[in-house]
């Protein structure tokens, strides 16, 4: 996906987004027989929003510190991206202390391109979007 | 096998029923997802609090281990599925496509993390989803995605990432389809052969897992209170709620669509013990609702206090309501 993918999803408010999603249920009909019945995101209030939205909480104050240069926006972007460190160092293949390493802002800057590659991919941002840090790439 | 040659397109209630639902019916074998699910045994309970998911919760899981309803339907029902792994993530790409140009509909498991067209909330790193590829297009896949009602479209490139993402589960380019469905099935001694599966399954397994699982978490849940900070038990039980109802159950965690099979069951064997089974399972999943909806309420509204004691009860009645299941259909031999 692309960035300009990324914005134009944002664009498009909650509700279009989940519309087309489906939960089928098996429920007993007035006749005692199993059928499957609908339920959409307007119809039952889903739990994975909440949990997406602590994630992107966690964001918000991780951005206050990036800007303040006491953090990297690798974690920005991982919680942005409903990451946690462990899924993340597994996503890249690599030990989660090197990863919270990376948080660094001294050791972020000393990164080379191709792990800084590795990461924008996971990220589906630019690379240029790690380095100078865009929040809503 | 007698091949359809338009797929057709049906949302289903759970991801890997649904896929092997689909590809059997596409391929000529009229089957429901109750059926498939009885059938390979799906049903279970485990309750690992020592395995960590993402965000540090533990495993709770109403169903046996990803793609054990690919291998249990091939068992039980003597059909065949070509399976394959890859290593080489382009040769995977390459064979997906040389299928797809000869028109074979191919299930793949994927990671939601890399699927576009999820909603941006829900793609969290989930590798064990399964889909189905029907076709090319315009060098895009065409996708049947069970949760969404309408077929939708995947880029190559994001069809590779979705297939190799790394983690636990690890999709590794597995994908599936089935190359033989013997002629006649005669399901009704299957049904019972995999009726006391479950049963043993459920009854005899040890503690964290089965029948006695259930109450492990019950027993759990309730020394939590004071070892735990509020914010964590919070979530946990948000967590429970996340895996028993919205990751694609059927509703009541599987319990629900275990019913609508032993409904089946009844209707082709008419054994009396079958209908009490299938009223008493259902009795068990409406009792497993009202479980997560009072752990829902709790995860939602941050000022009320947790009543963890009654939360275990209320678990705790929806296990002793299974167990009187399993147990009433234990008589069947």
């Amino acid at each position: 996906m692309t960035t300009k993918d990324v914005k134009q999803n944002q664009l498009v408010t909650r509700e279009t987004r989940w519309k087309p999603m489906v939960w089928r249920i098996y429920k007993v009909d007035d006749q005692g027989k199993y059928e499957t019945t609908v339920e959409r995101y307007d119809d039952h209030l889903v739990m994975t929003v909440p949990f997406a939205d602590a994630s992107h909480e966690k964001a918000e104050e991780v951005k206050q510190r990036v800007l303040r240069n006491e953090s990297s926006s690798i974690e920005y972007f991982m919680y942005k991206r409903l990451l946690d460190p462990k899924a993340l160092a597994q996503a890249m293949g690599v030990a989660v202390w090197r990863l919270k390493r990376h948080f660094k802002p001294d050791v972020f800057k000393k990164l080379d391109r191709n792990k800084l590659q590795e990461y924008a991919k996971i990220f589906k941002v630019q690379v240029d979007d790690l380095i100078n840090f865009r929040e809503d790439a | 096998m007698k091949i359809k040659d338009t797929y057709e397109h049906r949302t289903y209630a759970h991801c890997e029923t649904g896929t092997v639902t689909s590809l059997l019916r596409h391929h000529g074998l009229e089957i429901s997802e109750p059926m498939v699910f009885g059938l390979a045994s799906g049903m279970m309970f485990a309750f690992l609090p020592f395995v960590k998911m993402t965000g540090g919760m533990p495993v709770v899981a109403y169903r046996s281990i990803p793609k054990s309803i690919i291998g249990g339907i091939q068992r039980r029902l003597g059909v065949k599925f070509e399976v394959r792994k890859y290593r080489d993530e382009v040769k995977a790409m390459e064979e997906l496509s040389e299928l797809a140009d000869k028109k074979q509909v191919v299930g793949v498991q994927a990671s939601v993390f890399w699927l576009p067209f999820f909603p941006e909330e829900m793609r969290i790193p989930f590798n064990a989803h399964n889909i189905v590829i029907f076709g090319k297009e315009n060098g895009e896949y065409l996708v049947s995605e069970l949760f969404i009602e309408e077929t939708t479209r995947i880029k190559p490139q994001d069809l590779q990432n979705a297939r190799f993402a790394k983690g636990i589960m690890a999709p590794k380019g597995f994908m599936y389809y089935p190359t033989y469905i013997p002629e006649k099935i005669d399901l009704n001694p299957l049904i019972l052969k995999s009726i006391k599966r479950t049963n043993f399954m459920m009854l005899s397994a040890p503690a964290p897992c089965g029948v006695r699982g259930i109450f492990y978490l019950a027993n759990y849940l309730e020394k939590l209170g004071g070892k735990k900070s509020e914010k964590y038990i919070r979530s946990l039980l948000g967590h429970i709620t996340l895996m028993q109802e919205e990751v694609g159950t059927g509703g009541g965690g599987f319990r629900y669509m275990y019913a609508a099979f032993l409904e089946e069951a009844y209707e082709r064997l008419e054994m009396p013990v079958l209908q009490d089974a299938h009223r008493k399972m259902t009795e068990a999943g409406t009792l497993w609702r009202n479980f997560a909806l009072v752990c829902a309420r709790t995860f939602k509204r941050k000022d009320t206090e947790i009543d963890l004691p009654h939360i275990a009860n209320l678990l705790r009645m929806a296990g002793k309501a299974e167990k009187e299941v399993h147990l009433m259909l234990r008589k069947i031999s």
